[in-house]
């Protein structure tokens, strides 16, 4: 990747994170960047990433948080400084967990806020647990995407149930399924990122997509091959377990199609492709990449990431809320507005977003009687 | 033995204040020397001009010294006022184990040990810094209020700790200030806290208290119930916010505005007053004026009731708005203000006075107010950190201060 090019991150949390990424690191093409956390050594150990971030030894002592929330954000939350280091520098994280769990669950919104504070922007791949992992673990789930929300981009949801191949399955099978539907969707969001297409998918389209998402993010990823490859890509894509509901995509107020093929790329699939996906509303937000790899002779591949609602952009309001975006939130506050005049230059005192330094006959508009 | 002899700094934003006393074995306190200076330099309890600070510093301290006729040694305790203060509640546990390592069994001393440890391991953002923490009452399987839990039967051990955090950089700067003296900080401690060790009865913390410290550029807050602190903070706004409100509200100038505000100020719009003029002296260059009594009052009541109500929110906001039996007490230099306890009276819907100080000597009448309630609360922190060095009653008081290690609530 050359220097121009944005840092992308893949980051894996927990045990689900750290397995997840082992399944998808070798097949990623090269130039891809992967780093996992997790305070069970054991775990860690055996994952083939080699940016690894050991954490809370203090806590656990090396194993796992033993599904405790507390001990994972705990954990990750005495790790800050170098977790920040390892953050720095990055500008879009996907993040990769599992939640239901102790450490993945408890970390993932530590780790959403720091990002949101280190100003990178976030992508949260989720596998949420199985139905006989029992309502607890659907709760904890249920409970962190609410935490997450807050602070994170974007939040796509993978229950476990609805990503496993039908029929009676090997569990092997089972785990190669949902690595492979995550892989598919890191992996080609990479791409269409990472390399220059036809006409690709920068930065900045992805970052609109995420900050106007509302958080929640449906994601459909497809191959095809051969004679009539277009058609057959558009019906998985509508059908793809994830999505559930192919009006999804019609409906979607925002949505980036990324389409990945070989040299022998047509116009002609491309526009049908788009024209069978595109959500049929006039104020549709729709974005088009397109990549071309010589290792897809023959195939064509596509993702889909559809915004389930669209709004204004939220911006943390600094006190662990959030607040809509007025004008360019991205230009921080001039210096000059955060010090007071009348009070030596002591720093303002905002309580409840208001300004207390204003005397409060103003704020309150109490007319002074004359 | 000779009675622990402690020096208070309090840098305030109005005042810097220092105060020399004897600690006496009964705990009351004996004062030797106050030091006064008008504070510059300083604002929202912040420094904002180092030099000019150090200069106000060592003038009050050399007052001190000269009104105890000592020196003040070579270490002081430092009333860390505003910093905007927070608090935070921490709860840890541990299972309780039989001697067979099973669940359940008798709790020992180093269950309790334990359980304090872990409740004490509170993980703080860089930029906060830890004033005091304060233990509060054991919970045994579920059931809270236990103050000493040892040989009870129990699954689970549980115990609160209270956590009073400041801004690091602001706390810092002060004791950097203090060392440029040169003194050496022993300690900071939080000054809501310090006015309240100076001004509750057993009594009154037991039933459940707010302390109000109305300072120049913060506000202080402190809660009690059953003993215990609940609930702490600090708001960044205080008699100067008043005195600048004036000075727009109308058209004078910072003196002449801090002036009216003392002789004329009231937290309350007295309807009887309402057609009273005020007369501003003439002073070089400005002809005198003539400003409605009632437009001063209601800037003040609007500020005022404002903080008040800020503060009621946040005991609200924990449930504790109903456990204020022995109502709001006001210190500080803001507490001088008229009406201001009829004010707090209708904000809080609870009875309100003026904290005195007691159990203390030395102090002329005049001085005797609510002002000095911080740095005297300091001097009573400060001693009864030295306590269990003493060696009188020695093994009951470092079995005591085992046990409440986190730090007493006197």
């Amino acid at each position: 990747m050359s220097e121009l090019q944005k840092k992308i991150l893949v980051f894996g949390l927990g045990g689900a994170g750290c397995n997840t990424l082992a399944r998808i690191a070798p097949r990623a093409p090269e130039g891809m960047e992967f780093a996992v956390m997790d305070c069970d050594f054991q775990t860690l150990e055996a994952c083939n990433i080699e940016n690894r971030l050991a954490v809370g030894k203090a806590l656990t002592d090396g194993l796992s948080t033993g599904g405790d929330i507390e001990v994972g954000r705990r954990c990750a939350e005495n790790s800050a400084s170098q977790l920040e280091t390892l953050l720095s520098g990055v500008d879009l994280l996907m993040v990769v967990t599992g939640l239901g769990g102790g450490f993945g669950t408890g970390s993932a919104p530590v780790v959403a806020r720091m990002a949101r504070h280190l100003g990178l922007t976030t992508l949260f791949f989720t596998v949420l647990p199985f139905p006989f992992e029992g309502l607890v673990a659907q709760g904890k789930a249920h409970s962190a995407v609410r935490k997450l929300r807050t602070y994170a981009d974007a939040i796509v949801q993978m229950p476990n149930a609805l990503i496993q191949p039908e029929g009676d399955v090997l569990l092997e099978d089972s785990l190669e399924r949902s690595s492979r539907t995550l892989a598919a969707g890191v992996i080609g969001l990479w791409r269409m990122l990472a390399y220059t297409g036809v006409c690709n998918l920068d930065f900045s389209s992805l970052h609109t997509m995420l900050s106007y998402c509302d958080a929640f993010c449906r994601f459909a990823c497809a191959t095809a091959t051969g004679e009539g490859r277009a058609d057959a890509l558009i019906d998985s894509l509508r059908t793809h377990p994830l999505v559930a509901d192919s009006e999804i995509f019609e409906k979607a107020p925002g949505m980036i199609i990324g389409i990945t093929g070989g040299s022998d790329l047509k116009l002609s699939e491309v526009q049908q492709i788009a024209e069978a996906l595109a959500p049929k509303g006039e104020e549709c937000w729709v974005k088009i990449g397109l990549a071309t790899d010589p290792a897809f002779a023959g195939r064509i591949s596509a993702i889909v990431l559809a915004a389930e609602a669209w709004k204004e952009p939220l911006v943390d309001d600094g006190r662990g809320g959030l607040k809509p975006l007025a004008g360019d939130g991205k230009q921080g506050e001039l210096p000059g507005l955060k010090r007071s005049r009348t009070f030596g230059g002591a720093e303002r005192t905002i309580w409840n977003g208001e300004d207390l330094d204003v005397p409060t006959y103003i704020r309150r508009k109490i007319k002074l009687p004359r | 033995m000779t009675a622990p002899f402690i020096t208070a700094l309090e840098i305030g934003t109005s005042t810097i204040k220092v105060l020399m006393a004897e600690v006496r074995e009964d705990g009351g306190l004996m004062v030797a020397g106050l030091g006064e200076c008008e504070s510059r330099g300083v604002r929202k309890g912040e420094i904002v001009e180092f030099e000019m600070a150090l200069d106000a510093v060592r003038r009050a301290m050399e007052a001190a010294e000269a009104a105890a006729h000592k020196s003040i040694g070579e270490s002081v305790y430092l009333v860390a006022s505003g910093g905007r203060a927070e608090s935070l509640l921490h709860i840890g546990g541990i299972p309780v184990l039989n001697e067979y390592e099973e669940p359940g069994g008798e709790i020992t001393r180093e269950d309790i040990d334990q359980a304090l440890e872990v409740a004490r391991k509170i993980p703080l953002p860089d930029d906060r810094i830890r004033l005091h923490t304060l233990q509060q009452n054991f919970e045994v399987d579920g059931r809270g209020g236990i103050v000493n839990p040892e040989r009870m039967l129990a699954e689970e051990l549980r115990v609160g700790m209270l956590l009073i955090h400041g801004q690091r950089a602001v706390v810092e700067n002060l004791k950097k200030l203090t060392e440029n003296v040169p003194v050496v900080c022993t300690d900071a401690a939080f000054g809501g806290f310090c006015s309240a060790l100076a001004v509750l009865t057993p009594e009154q913390k037991r039933a459940g208290v707010v302390v109000i410290d109305l300072g120049g550029g913060t506000t202080d807050f402190i809660v009690y119930n059953a003993g215990l602190v609940k609930l702490a903070g600090s708001i960044a706004v205080g008699g100067d916010h008043i005195t600048a409100d004036i000075c727009s509200g109308l058209n004078l100038n910072r003196r002449q505005a801090e002036a009216l505000k003392k002789e004329s100020g009231s937290a309350l719009i007295n309807r009887l007053q309402s057609d009273q003029n005020i007369s501003i002296p003439a002073e070089g260059g400005f002809s005198g004026r003539v400003v409605r009594a009632a437009a001063l009052h209601t800037i003040i009541n609007s500020r005022m009731e404002e903080i008040f109500k800020l503060i009621a929110e946040k005991i609200e906001d924990d449930a504790l708005s109903g456990m204020l039996t022995a109502g709001v007490i006001l210190t500080g230099g803001g507490s001088a203000m008229e009406g201001i306890t009829d004010l707090a009276q209708q904000v809080f819907n609870a009875p309100c006075q003026v904290g005195r100080v007691h159990d203390c000597v030395g102090l002329s009448t005049k001085q005797e107010g609510a002002r000095f309630a911080a740095a005297i609360g300091c001097v009573r922190y400060a001693a009864s950190q030295i306590k269990p060095e003493a060696p009188i009653r020695a093994a009951w008081r470092t079995w005591l201060s085992k046990l409440w290690g986190g730090g007493s609530h006197e």
